[in-house]
């Protein structure tokens, strides 16, 4: 849902970005509705397109495939209209660059993902700047670990990555030595609900809040990203979505394992960050087969679990460089190797056709 | 909207009826649902009463009319009433299920004229009490697995623990997590076993029966127009225990949880002790015991199936399967031959319950309707 009419401006880069749209599918179908009515929004604007201006539609929030959503949506509603088509017919019949609309992405692999429209298409880095910097980032060699695994798992429908992980947890004992959240905000409700311990996290508006100290005294992250196979939604291939989930662990100063797409590990290495392939396996990464992969990430934790916390204390002191590293990347860094961080804005604009069409106009 | 529905058997499902001399039964075949298949027409008790006046002088002489939607795990009043999910209620002079009432009065027939055959456990709490006289429960999924390997039971040698059909995986997160902790445990090398088999997901892992080419779970033979759903009969002479794990359906379908699900009985028909955990619902156990089936609480812990929760359900079941993986193989065999009495209990009901369904249609003689549209 967008909850705001003011359009941030970064003039340095010159960007007019929208608030973030949530879901293209919505922001489209729901709330611009028609060709005409966008064309009013992108010509309340037009002057700064003419100034050299970029108008971003932000949709940054999610790292779908894009045009596989909206040509699925549009085959199940048997609409021939693509509301991406609008956006090409704007720029040419304004004799305007044909780049100068963009839908900013959290999908890194969007250029390839979006076919004819990958020129409009921009992925960037958008989490990292959701999490603050952990306040003892110069004193990591003093953090004392109580417990060896953190893992939230708020969601697990359509995640069942996330209950075979929670599974192996518990049977093999290791959620005593774990933080842990689970279908924590009840979309199924025949399995249990498990929210982070004295932390009820099961509201949506505490995302990003649980507290540091269970980052501070537990060794490692096991992140359970978004996309994990294509067990649904066929029309989310080969996507490369960097959530939350995963700066929560470098901005937390963790090492992490990560239950993500093939080749995730390679791509963070690739945008510049460092992983810990000297501290154990990391081949789960390269296997393609889903199956094959949760297996090799479930025997790695397994094999993990079985150090001490004294032993993991030591560990983690020789990690402290690489998540010094990460950290810096994370919080610092505008580009990532030809990808971009989320531009910064200082200034806003209210828009009168946001305004309208917030209104129910 | 509910005033112009009409049963779409008038004009197809009940084309073709089984008359039964000896039981004095007009039977429908065991089709896909009927309640499933109301359609929107005019004249509706016009075309029922059209229908059923074919068969005035056999209800005048004891013969009752049997819809049999056994072969459909759906709450029937509710599709009826209910209007197949859009939720609309109906009035009861447009409800269907009076017209049965309405033409027992108008024709001076006996008021148990008319049954209908569902499965659905609860079908007594979900239709209303002035329709349940027309409802009656049968299991037929016992007739929906065939297998001619009975005697084998005797003599049977175990080669592998588990059996454990996985074939889709899609939207059943329990069968899924089952099987990767299986895997990760290193027990799938003593289980036949099948994984995203019938491939109904992008998902990229597949694996089928071993050595079972094209006779995987999902093939359906037909035999005296009942549905066999048959596997290798050497997978299940050779393996000790079969672990179920039901499918996910929509949970707004409220019979569900009164439902048998079937793959049961091919363990039962096959002389085999199982597991079973459901992803929505506990107590199946329960309900199977209910029926007169044993379950195999003095050899393992059955409590796994009485939490509320999926997960906990799935953890204590894994518990099991690790307790009966650390038996060796010659205690399993011996465990299998003391289960034998239940085996045997188990097989000859479900025989039972199969062919009383089965006699009834062998004794029969197809007619085939010349309908008044």
């Amino acid at each position: 849902m967008i909850g705001s009419s003011y359009l941030k401006i970064n003039d340095t880069e010159k960007l007019v970005i929208t608030p973030d749209v949530g879901s293209l599918l919505y922001f489209f179908f729901d709330f611009i509705k028609s060709k005409e009515r966008l064309f009013l929004l992108f010509d309340e604007f037009l002057h700064y397109i003419h100034n050299d201006y970029t108008f971003v539609i932000n949709n940054s929030m999610e790292g779908w495939n894009f045009v596989g959503h909206i040509e699925e949506s549009l085959r199940i509603n048997r609409i021939d209209d693509n509301p991406l088509d609008w956006i090409l017919e704007y720029t040419k019949s304004k004799n305007i660059p044909n780049n100068s609309i963009q839908i900013y992405t959290s999908d890194l692999n969007c250029k390839k993902n979006t076919e004819k429209y990958s020129h409009i298409f921009t992925p960037n880095i958008y989490f990292n700047g959701f999490i603050s910097p952990i306040d003892d980032y110069d004193n990591l060699i003093d953090r004392v670990f109580t417990k060896k695994f953190i893992t939230l798992n708020r969601r697990i429908a359509m995640r069942d990555y996330r209950a075979s992980l929670y599974i192996f947890l518990k049977l093999n004992n290791i959620l005593k030595d774990s933080y842990y959240s689970f279908n924590s905000n009840n979309a199924l409700d025949h399995y249990r609900v498990i929210p982070l311990e004295s932390n009820k996290l099961t509201n949506e508006s505490d995302f990003y809040n649980e507290s540091r100290e269970f980052y501070k005294t537990s060794f490692c992250n096991i992140v359970t990203e978004t996309y994990f196979d294509n067990m649904y939604h066929l029309w989310n291939y080969d996507t490369m979505f960097l959530s939350e989930k995963i700066f929560k662990s470098i901005n937390n100063c963790q090492p992490f394992i990560v239950f993500a797409r093939h080749g995730y590990l390679k791509k963070l290495k690739e945008l510049g960050f460092k992983t810990f392939d000297k501290w154990w396996d990391e081949s789960y990464d390269d296997e393609i087969n889903s199956r094959e992969r949760i297996n090799k990430l479930l025997l790695l934790i397994k094999s993990i679990s079985l150090y001490s916390i004294e032993e993991l204390n030591q560990m983690y002191k020789e990690m402290i460089p690489i998540l010094h590293h990460n950290l810096k990347l994370s919080t610092h860094s505008e580009q990532y190797n030809g990808y971009i961080r989320f531009p910064r804005t200082n200034n806003e604009v209210d828009s009168n056709i946001f305004k309208q069409f917030l209104n129910g106009q | 909207m509910a005033s112009n529905l009409i049963f779409s058997f008038i004009s197809n499902s009940f084309k073709n009826v089984y008359i039964n001399h000896t039981d004095k039964l007009i039977i429908t075949t065991p089709s896909e649902s009927f309640a499933n298949s109301l359609c929107i027409n005019e004249n509706h008790y016009g075309k029922f009463q059209n229908y059923f006046k074919n068969f005035i002088h056999l209800f005048k002489n004891g013969y009752k009319f049997v819809i049999n939607d056994t072969s459909e795990i759906f709450d029937v009043y509710y599709e009826i009433c209910g209007e197949v999910g859009r939720g609309l209620p109906v009035s009861d002079e447009d409800n269907p299920l009076m017209f049965f009432t309405k033409f027992i009065q108008e024709y001076q027939i006996p008021n148990n004229s008319f049954e209908w055959w569902v499965e659905n456990l609860d079908y007594m709490n979900t239709c209303p009490e002035v329709f349940r006289y027309l409802f009656k429960y049968k299991c037929t999924s016992p007739t929906k697995y065939n297998f001619s390997i009975i005697d084998s039971y005797k003599n049977r040698r175990i080669h592998k623990k588990f059996l454990n059909l996985s074939g889709n995986i899609k939207n059943n997160s329990h069968r899924y997590s089952l099987f990767i902790y299986l895997q990760s445990h290193d027990i799938l090398k003593d289980s036949y076993y099948s994984f995203n088999s019938i491939q109904n997901t992008e998902y990229d892992s597949i694996h089928t029966l071993e050595n079972i080419e094209n006779v995987g779970q999902s093939q359906i033979h037909l035999e005296n127009n009942f549905k066999l759903l048959g596997i290798d009969s050497k997978i299940v002479e050779t393996s000790f225990c079969n672990i179920i794990t039901d499918i996910w359906l929509n949970k707004d379908i409220r019979s569900w949880p009164k439902f048998i699900y079937p793959d049961i009985f091919r363990s039962i028909n096959s002389y085999q002790p199982f597991l079973f955990v459901s992803i929505n619902h506990p107590n199946y156990l329960y309900k199977l015991k209910e029926l007169g089936f044993r379950t195999f609480s003095d050899f393992w812990d059955e409590g796994y199936d009485n939490h509320e929760y999926t997960i906990d359900r799935v953890s204590h079941l894994i518990q099991v399967i690790e307790y009966i993986n650390s038996k060796t193989y010659h205690e399993i065999q011996q465990m299998y031959f003391d289960m034998l009495p239940i085996l045997k209990h188990n097989y000859e009901l479900s025989s039972n319950m199969s062919r009383e369904i089965k006699d009834i249609y062998l004794n029969s003689n197809l007619i085939n309707l010349t309908l008044n549209k």
